[in-house]
């Protein structure tokens, strides 16, 4: 299997002398394509942070980290936007879809920032809706859907340019049991049919319970890595 | 082409997700630019009715003297009428009208009173295109032809020497000898006009009772003429100038810029006041603007943050704020614009001052304004004020694309 994240030394600080905290202390960490992996720990051990950091949403205070053999380290703005824009795709505790635009319209969002014809982009969007199960239900606005179908719009949006991870952090959270099961089926069934990356950065035993690889973290360091079989 | 596509998309329905907003900054907007276009267009018409006036009372858009009459307006410095050339060139096309006058100080006596004026001697049939004196005279009747031997007399000035029609008023005047000249003429018409002190300066005789009177001959001391387009005033002098030099007639041709500074100078500080009045107003709109875009920016950032971490680049973010700007601006300018082109149309048939008017005439403007649209200026305004908004929009533009995503994604909501 080729690895596709790969953290080396990884550090990240917020503050100065005495103040200073540790939120990603000197990780290590390799992660191969196609993993469906839980990044939990208790709130402040810096899963969140290791989730930005590979997500190149936070920037590096020391070590390397490379996404699909690019260092996120070395790049600039423009550059860590089109690595999230072609390689990565998001999914948020709160869903975070833009609510000017319709379901339909939030999954062509990023295809039309990577300048795919209509054509494709109407197909490629038909084709994840019916995957994530709202088939008709693409002209809703975010406000007119139930939390439950905002999320799977938002894995849409995040498989839907094909990415070669897929970073969720807490994506159950806002969720009833029943709908978290029916999104981690969804996930799960993506991961297989597609080979797509999941991190998923959780709280929730029952996410946990469902993933392949088990990374735990404390006080910003990787306690327990486990794999399951 | 698709992105731009999009950056419209989202900027058009960010702008209306808080419609009472967007409403009231249209209306600040087309208020601003209605004010700013309206009232430069009223001080406009201010200043051409100024200038009208002017123009209209006696002055024309150029005269001609002897020289030094300018200095010592008297009827010791005549000239001889226009000859064959200078007809020739008063006659031209680019000329409306002209007329030769003559025009000096003299003292009017009733039965009763007496007062200094300035005795105007004209011909009657000329100075209808000429100038205002055809057309104020409000009782009796204005002068039938160059015979005519009655007097007109503004109506201020008939009301201090006690006269009226039909009554008879002496003018006495140095003659061109040096001589006093005195003669008796009949009211025939009394004339108004909005500026009063016009009404008591000038009485109208027919030019050869003048002569006649002041033993000039045929000689007069004043040429006034209008053209159809100001534009061509400035080559016409230069040829009557030419001439007037090659025949050594010794003459004095001003311009109306020349006659009347005080004009030509409240017409320069008018285009210089609706500049700086368009700026302030630009300013107070500029407030709002950032205001209303720092607002609905600090009220997104976290989506600006979602946008970012989903992969669109800080420029496509400045980019749709400039959008959102230039949808904002544009469509609070159309407004303002429409708004105001309307309000100058219904007020184009004439704004009557009313109570302000006195004040109006003192500076020499008319009572009724006519309000036009000079769409030259008023499309400069509506520019201006669209492109420097969106230039203003820049910073809150900026702030948004600085946005760090980490920052802004995990705010709470």
């Amino acid at each position: 299997m080729s690895v596709i994240v790969s953290c080396e030394s990884l550090c990240k600080t917020y503050g100065e002398d005495e103040l200073i905290v540790h939120a990603v202390d000197s990780v290590d960490l390799q992660i191969n394509k196609g993993e469906f992996i839980s990044l939990s720990g208790p709130s402040g051990s810096g899963k969140t942070t290791l989730l930005n950091l590979i997500g190149g949403l936070d920037t590096v205070s020391s070590g390397k980290i490379t996404v699909d053999n690019r260092h996120v380290e070395k790049m600039n703005k423009a550059e860590l936007a089109d690595m999230r824009l072609n390689h990565i795709g998001f999914v948020f505790q709160a869903y975070n879809l833009i609510p000017v635009l319709s379901a339909y319209e939030n999954i062509e969002f990023i295809m039309q920032l990577q300048g795919i014809p209509a054509n494709e982009r109407r197909s490629r969007a038909d084709d994840i809706l019916d995957e994530v199960g709202l088939t008709g239900m693409g002209e809703r606005r975010p406000a007119q859907m139930s939390g439950g179908q905002q999320q799977r719009i938002a894995v849409a949006r995040a498989m839907v340019s094909q990415p070669s991870i897929i970073l969720a952090d807490e994506p159950t959270a806002n969720l009833d049991s029943h709908t978290s099961d029916d999104l981690l089926d969804l996930m799960k069934r993506l991961n297989k049919e597609h080979n797509t990356t999941f991190i998923i950065a959780t709280h929730d035993q029952q996410v946990i319970d469902f993933t392949q690889r088990r990374i735990h973290m404390l006080d910003g360091k990787i306690d327990r890595d486990d794999k399951v079989s | 082409m698709e992105k731009i596509k999009l950056f419209i998309s989202l900027s058009w329905r960010n702008l209306w997700r808080n419609y009472r907003r967007t409403l009231i900054t249209f209306s600040s907007i087309g208020v601003g630019v209605w004010a700013m276009i309206v009232l430069g267009s009223l001080m406009e018409a201010w200043a051409m009715s100024t200038f009208n006036a002017s123009i209209n009372t006696l002055t024309g858009h150029a005269q001609i003297h002897a020289d030094k009459y300018l200095q010592d307006p008297n009827v010791e410095y005549h000239f001889n009428p226009p000859g064959e050339e200078q007809l020739e060139l008063l006659n031209s096309k680019p000329v409306k009208a002209w007329a030769e006058r003559i025009r000096v100080p003299a003292i009017v006596q009733s039965e009763r009173e007496n007062a200094p004026l300035t005795l105007v001697g004209i011909n009657p049939i000329k100075e209808v295109d000429l100038s205002f004196i055809s057309t104020a005279v409000t009782q009796g009747k204005y002068l039938d032809n160059k015979q005519s031997s009655g007097i007109l007399l503004g109506k201020k000035l008939a009301k201090r020497l006690r006269t009226q029609i039909n009554k008879r008023v002496v003018i006495l005047s140095q003659g061109v000898d040096g001589g006093i000249k005195e003669r008796g003429f009949p009211v025939i018409g009394i004339y108004e006009v909005e500026q009063e002190d016009t009404e008591t300066q000038f009485a109208f005789i027919s030019s050869t009772h003048a002569q006649k009177l002041l033993g000039m001959k045929n000689t007069i001391s004043e040429l006034s003429f209008v053209l159809h387009d100001l534009e061509n005033l400035d080559p016409l002098l230069e040829k009557y100038k030419s001439l007037s030099d090659e025949h050594q007639l010794n003459l004095d041709i001003k311009s109306w810029s020349e006659l009347e500074p005080f004009t030509l100078a409240m017409l320069d500080m008018t285009s210089g006041t609706i500049a700086l009045l368009t700026v302030i107003m630009f300013i107070l709109i500029a407030f709002g603007l950032v205001n209303t875009l720092l607002m609905a920016v600090y009220e997104r950032t976290r989506e600006f943050g979602l946008l970012q971490a989903l992969g669109m680049k800080p420029k496509y973010i400045l980019y749709m704020i400039l959008i959102e700007s230039l949808f904002l601006m544009g469509i609070g300018v159309l407004v303002g614009y429409v708004i105001s082109i309307s309000t100058i149309q219904f007020f184009a048939d004439g704004l009557d001052l009313g109570v302000l008017a006195e004040g109006a005439t003192m500076f020499g403007a008319g009572r009724v304004m006519y309000p036009e649209i000079n769409w030259t200026q008023s499309l400069m305004i509506a520019i201006f004020v669209w492109v420097m908004g969106v230039v203003t929009s820049l910073y809150p533009a900026w702030r948004a694309s600085r946005e760090v995503p980490v920052e802004t994604i995990n705010k709470a909501y």
